[in-house]
Order: structure tokens, then C-alpha cells, then sequence
């Protein structure tokens, strides 16, 4: 369950005391997917695309 | 974790409006779905899947960092063109419109009923069920979408989800030569790296299509090994669908629901909670609204009300849950059956009898 709660706190931004705020302000998650899409495209990275 | 997080462009989709179906293809069921893909649209891997058991049996951090690292290699060796066609879900819109988006907002099924709110993952497969009706192409086995692991006979690690930790005797998987402690590599052209890869690769075998190939890690050794299949072997049970949203869109609809009596209330009109298979629910409501009214209409016509207490229906009392008697309802009752249903009322026992409507 805290691994469980830790990955939705990565995922959701649900607060979890197993990751700090901290960490998880250093994770940037876009809101729109053409402009990840364009993002990803243009620095040559790959997509990790959360649906909840 | 976090610093391959940062490998990642990230991006959090919590409404399906404006998301190209045909693009973005995962379990519409799931509350939690995640795609490690290119830009171009090439999926690597899938991450996010369940089954009957719970919401996370297959949630990990080791699992998620296994995935995102294969993902990361995968796309190290990407090249541009030379991918191969994605392999479409067997649950696609009739007649898709060729080189245009899928959009939800643009399925009739769904635009009757669009109020311009956020669109949820789980309307989608209602609206494609709903579709492939009215376009009479609507098949029964096409309701098992995404088949889960154990409908060939294994179960795998929740935290390194290539391993097999079981193998059922005479199942798909042990008739084919499966064994416990494999590692699944690909199947049916679909790379696994997680549950959600294998549900994918399940999901992408045509219902006509009776083998599907599969390479695998045995000993450290590359094997290869072929599924055989036959007609029914996605099918799975009321209970495995219960957790499914999609239920809800199924028809024929039992048209009445209500909450699950507590052990209290159980114990209140005489039943032992302690008994396994004990079950009962309070009638709360009586569909009299949307395209689900004429069910609801029926079950008032048969004579039930609101506050009945429903003991069985058709005999059978041990639902795991309401969601369980809904699956139930929908998958088994046929239209034109007389359906038996047993009701408490005002402390007496009574009999009614609905008659199941298209």
C-alpha cells in the first residue's frame, strides 16, 4: 500500500509522506497533450502519458 | 524513480476531450492508465491495468521503474518509420473514419448525452457498445475486452511483471507449454514489460484468430511457443466484469439498484453475515430517467418498489457485491426471460416476476 501510495503521488499529485513535497515539485506534468507532444518532439525525449 | 521521471516529457490527461482515440489506446475501464510512447504516437509499453482482485493488484514502484527503463531503451533504439503498424484493440468504432482523429465528442452515442463536461475514460466504451449496435456489428464476445492474465491460466509478479508466478493445469498457458518462472517477452507482436503490455497483447488478437505466438526468457534462454485458443477463451464471469464501468452501459439493465445491506441489517431480518455467500440489497431506486427508463419501468410494472429488500433473483443470493449482481444481470439474463425475484417487504417475504426487456 505505501508503494502503491507513493506511485500515485507521482502520478496524481496526491500528497504522500513516502515522496516530499519537495520531490514531487520537481516533476513537471503538463496538462495538454500537443504541447507535450510538440515538447517531446522538438528535445527528442519520450512521452509518459498519465490517464486518470 | 525521479530521475527517470525527468527522462520523460510528462503529461497528466484527466479529460478524454479532444484525445484521438485511434491514437491513445488503453483499457477505457481503468481510473488509472499510463502510455510510455514517441511522439509519433509509437507505443513502447503500457502501465496501469487490474483485474477482479483489486484496483493495484498490479501497481508497483519496482514494476513502474521496470517499465519506464525498458521504455527508455526502447526508445533509444527507435527508429523513425520503421515501427511497426500498432496493433488496433479488437473494440473499435464501426466504419472508423480513415486518417481523422477518433473523438469522443463526435460519437452520436455519446454527443446525445455530451452536456460539455469533462469526458471520462470509462464513457467510452458504452459509447463504442452503443455504436456497434446500431450499426449491427455488435458481437457478444466482444464485450471481454482486455482480457486479464489469468483467462489464458497464469498470473504473474507484481513487481517484475515478465515472471510468471503461476501456471493453471490444463489451461491455454499449461496446454502450450508455459511454465512457472518464465519470463513473457512478446506476444502476438506486442512487447510485455507489464500486465498492462500482456492485457494490450490479449486485447490485439482478433476473435477469429486461434494461435497467437509467443517468445519468452526460459533459463535465460530465448524460447518460442504458440497459444492455442479457442472460440470462448476470452470469455470470463460476472464477477471478473463486475469491476468494469462498462457494465454499466450493457443492456439488458435489471432498470432498479440500491445499496448492500450492512452485517447489521442482515443479522436485523435474520440472515447470519457470518455464512458465506450471504448477500441482499435495499431497492434505493427505480431507473425512471434516460434510455434506461423501460427497465425501470418493468421492474414497477412487476411490482417492485422502493425499500424491497431483494434476497435472490432467479435462485441465486451469493453476489459478491451490488456491482456483482449488476454484472450478473447484464450478462446472463436474456431478453424475453421471466425473471424470478425474491423481496423482503414490511417483514413478508413476497415473490415477483419481471419480465427482461430488449
Amino acid at each position: 500500500m505505501k508503494q502503491f501510495l507513493a506511485l500515485a503521488a507521482l502520478a496524481h499529485f496526491v500528497p504522500c509522506s513516502s515522496i516530499s513535497a519537495q520531490e514531487q515539485e520537481n516533476i513537471v506534468w503538463l496538462n495538454s497533450l500537443p504541447e507535450a507532444t510538440e515538447i517531446a518532439r522538438d528535445a527528442g525525449l519520450p512521452m509518459l502519458v498519465v490517464f486518470r | 524513480m525521479l530521475p527517470l521521471y525527468r527522462k520523460f516529457v510528462c503529461v497528466r490527461v484527466t479529460d478524454m476531450r479532444g484525445v484521438d482515440l485511434s491514437r491513445y489506446v488503453f483499457d477505457f475501464d481503468l481510473t488509472f492508465a499510463a502510455l510510455m510512447m514517441h511522439p509519433d504516437g509509437t507505443i513502447y509499453h503500457r502501465y496501469g491495468s487490474r483485474d477482479s482482485r483489486s484496483a493495484h493488484v498490479w501497481l508497483s514502484l519496482p514494476s513502474l521503474e521496470i517499465v519506464l527503463q525498458e521504455s527508455l531503451r526502447d526508445h533509444a533504439r527507435y527508429e523513425p518509420g520503421k515501427a511497426k503498424k500498432e496493433l488496433r484493440t479488437s473494440f473499435e468504432l464501426p466504419n472508423p473514419k480513415v486518417d481523422r482523429p477518433v473523438l469522443m465528442e463526435e460519437i452520436p452515442a455519446y454527443q446525445r448525452r455530451d452536456e460539455g463536461s469533462c469526458i471520462h475514460c470509462h464513457s467510452i466504451n458504452p459509447a463504442f457498445y452503443e455504436e456497434a449496435q446500431k450499426a449491427q456489428q455488435w458481437k457478444p464476445e466482444m464485450k471481454w475486452v482486455y482480457p486479464n492474465p489469468g483467462q489464458i491460466g497464469i498470473d504473474l509478479d507484481r513487481d517484475q511483471q515478465r515472471r510468471i508466478t503461476r501456471v493453471d493445469a490444463n489451461s491455454i498457458a499449461d496446454r502450450a507449454g508455459l511454465k512457472r518462472g518464465d519470463q513473457l517477452i512478446r506476444l502476438n507482436g506486442v512487447s510485455i514489460a507489464s500486465a498492462a503490455d500482456l492485457m494490450f497483447a490479449l486485447d490485439s488478437i482478433p476473435t477469429t484468430q486461434r494461435s497467437a505466438d509467443m517468445d519468452l526468457l526460459r533459463d535465460e534462454q530465448a524460447t518460442q511457443l504458440s497459444l492455442k485458443l479457442n472460440k470462448n477463451w476470452r470469455e470470463g464471469t460476472p464477477l471478473s466484469f463486475a469491476w468494469r464501468p462498462f457494465k454499466w452501459g450493457l443492456t439488458p439493465a435489471p432498470g432498479f439498484g440500491g445499496p448492500e445491506l450492512t452485517a447489521k441489517e442482515l443479522a436485523d431480518i435474520g440472515l447470519d453475515p457470518e455464512t458465506e455467500g450471504t448477500f441482499a440489497f435495499r431497492v434505493q431506486y427505480l431507473v425512471t430517467w434516460n434510455e434506461n427508463r423501460r427497465y425501470g419501468q418493468a421492474a414497477i410494472k412487476a411490482g417492485l418498489r422502493k425499500g424491497d429488500i431483494v434476497l435472490s433473483v432467479d435462485g441465486k443470493s451469493d453476489f459478491d457485491s451490488v456491482e456483482h449482481f449488476h454484472s450478473w444481470w447484464r450478462l446472463t439474463r436474456r431478453v424475453g426471460q421471466r425473471v424470478e425475484i425474491n423481496v423482503l417487504r414490511d417483514g413478508k417475504e413476497r415473490t415477483l416476476f419481471l419480465k427482461v426487456l430488449q
